[in-house]
């Protein structure tokens, strides 16, 4: 296995900032800090606004995360899945690779 | 709660069906295979194989218990919206794994690490520094261990109608806990937690269909009925409670990965491919979980409305009894979600169990000791998480209000461990005497906090609060020091594969 820098190509997401910034963004947009205590109206689509917001921000963070795993983590899979077999495999673990 | 439709012995029979699959799985998985007991990553790694799936689901019941289920449906009954921060804080759990699972992996597996110790020990080589992020880790383990025990008894007897009273069932499953995980290892704890994610989800999913259905099935109609009855509960929080929502957020995503038994599962991945496509999966799980678990508690105002806070602790049993009353579908759901629920606590419980005993084998008797077979070194840390349970089944027999308050204390100590993992990994000039001072302070200022009563500051955790302090030591003392080791950028022990960030 290779070292987890050595590949000009190795992707690792806490060396993406911006990618934190979106995160701590999605965060605090769902949190209601910036709304006057005690607002309910507007109701859209049966529940208040800002509720609407904090369940769109927390699906929004799921999907950034997914994307975020997805395109921003590559160390050491290309070498491991070129060379790497199971070892020790447990039952019902066989097949599972990949 | 006493005349629970499912409870008797309906809640009998599956409690007993429970366990004898778990025992069948521990002896099916791990007792016929004497190889899996035999070596440390074997036994407490599952050889470091696990694919895809049963990693997935063990990761899956690391991070939520039953007590999910029982206690956070109350908790959003009392608190209202807010407590939708569960779903948000659950997802930035993965933007912790984020923060150094990805390296911690790969050097997990060149060095064949089998503990978080073994990294801080490659990483600062301090003996120092390492007693104490074991006793840290230690006291979080056991107090997560004796949580678990606790809501186990509860749960069996709270939904039972106490038909199996609490100590029984807390003996009983502990009995079966123990005899699996002695069998399987890490192998019968993963698969356990297959069992138990597929039992809870279905559950929660038929709960929260039958409690909207009770409700009247619209959710305009249970907005207007929370706005007209309990306006608190969907009103915008004041500031101070938005600011605890954040640092909510920021203590459980940084807390919850650095459990012991969390960092022991990314040592487990077969690949880094299997590792990353387990956290794509379970970054949904807060969706499907802590936010059913929340609509549940929801509606629950509207089906049990005026409950006090201990009556509301009972919430989920409430529920369930009117849902398994609808039909006989739901009746069988229910009783699925019921032994659900306690398989949840008991795997969770599990998964600590073997952290700790793992623990007490490489850092412990490995390390301190002339016992140098590793069969043997195993088998002691085994009989020695053996024998801390039992300390704290008779801990959680009578539990003493004193106790558990001391024994709350765990993600705000074990946030204080962010440091060497998040900064030791990427950052260099990190030095052992800051880092060991700066978790000594933060640990202390955190938890003289909790036990004073103080829990929080304008809404800030005393964890959070105890974090800023940890690294404003370690970092400022690291960049302060011109020691030689500091002073060409290296560290106390030379780490090859790590640069700056």
């Amino acid at each position: 296995m290779s070292r987890p820098d050595a590949r000009a190509d190795a992707r690792e997401p806490v060396r993406q900032p911006w990618l934190w910034v979106g995160v701590i963004a999605i965060i605090l947009a769902g949190i209601p800090w910036y709304l006057p205590e005690g607002a309910i109206t507007p109701i859209v689509l049966g529940v208040p606004l800002w509720t609407l917001s904090a369940v769109g921000s927390s699906v929004a963070l799921c999907g950034f995360l997914h994307w975020a795993l997805s395109r921003h983590w590559n160390l050491v899979e290309d070498d491991e899945e070129a060379t790497t077999g199971p070892t020790d495999t447990a039952p019902g673990e066989r097949g599972e690779r990949g | 709660m006493d005349n629970l439709t499912f409870g008797g012995s309906a809640g009998v029979t599956v409690l007993v069906a429970y366990a004898v699959a778990m025992l069948l799985i521990g002896y099916f998985i791990g007792g016929r295979k004497t190889n899996a007991r035999h070596s440390m990553k074997s036994y407490y790694l599952a050889g470091g194989n696990l694919g895809v799936l049963v990693l997935f689901f063990t990761l899956y019941a690391t991070q939520y218990s039953g007590n999910t289920i029982i206690g956070y449906a109350p908790e959003a009954y009392r608190e209202g919206f807010a407590w939708w921060q569960s779903v948000t804080f659950f997802t930035a759990v993965i933007a912790g794994y984020m923060l150094f699972a990805p390296r911690l992996y790969v050097l997990a597996k060149q060095h064949s690490f089998v503990t978080p110790t073994d990294w801080i020990r490659y990483r600062f080589d301090s003996s120092p520094l390492v007693l104490l992020s074991t006793v840290l880790m230690f006291w979080g383990l056991a107090s997560y261990l004796l949580e678990q025990l606790i809501a186990m008894g509860h749960a069996i007897a709270g939904l039972t109608g106490d038909t199996v009273p609490y100590q029984i069932a807390m003996a009983a499953f502990v009995i079966v806990m123990l005899l699996y995980s002695w069998m399987g290892g890490m192998r019968a704890v993963a698969f356990t937690d297959v069992m138990q994610g597929i039992a809870m989800l279905l559950g929660v999913g038929f709960l929260l269909a039958g409690a909207f259905y009770l409700s009247g099935g619209s959710v305009a109609s249970t907005t207007q009925y929370l706005i007209d009855n309990k306006p608190e509960a969907i009103a915008v929080p004041p500031l101070e409670d938005s600011i605890n929502w954040f640092s909510m957020i920021l203590m459980v995503g940084i807390g919850i990965v650095l459990y012991p038994h969390a960092i022991q599962r990314i040592y487990s991945a077969r690949s880094e491919r299997t590792l990353k496509r387990s956290l794509q999966r379970m970054v949904w799980m807060p969706l499907v979980t802590a936010g059913v678990v929340f609509c549940i508690g929801l509606l629950g105002i509207r089906l049990f409305p005026g409950l006090s806070e201990d009556d509301s602790e009972l919430l989920v049993g409430l529920i369930a009894n009117e849902v398994a009353s609808l039909n006989v579908v739901f009746y069988v759901a229910m009783v699925l979600l019921f032994g659900g629920i306690v398989a949840a606590i008991v795997s969770t419980a599990d998964s600590a169990l073997l952290s700790l005993s793992s623990i007490v084998s490489k850092d412990i008797v490995a390390r301190y000791t002339r016992v140098e077979d590793e069969h043997r070194q195993v088998v002691i840390g085994k009989v020695v998480g053996v024998v801390v349970v039992l300390g704290l089944l008779v801990m959680a027999w009578h539990p003493p209000a004193t106790l558990v308050n001391i024994f709350v204390l765990k993600i705000e100590l074990l946030v204080q461990l962010a440091p060497v993992f998040m900064l030791g990994l990427y950052w260099k000039r990190l030095a052992v005497w800051p880092t060991f001072w700066g978790m000594a302070a933060g640990a202390a200022l955190a938890g003289g906090m909790t036990l004073a009563g103080t829990g929080t500051v304008h809404g800030v955790h005393g964890g959070i609060i105890g974090l800023v302090l940890n690294l404003a030591i370690c970092v400022g003392g690291s960049l302060l020091l011109r020691s030689d080791e500091s002073a060409d950028g290296g560290s106390a022990t030379p780490v090859e594969h790590v640069k700056d960030a």
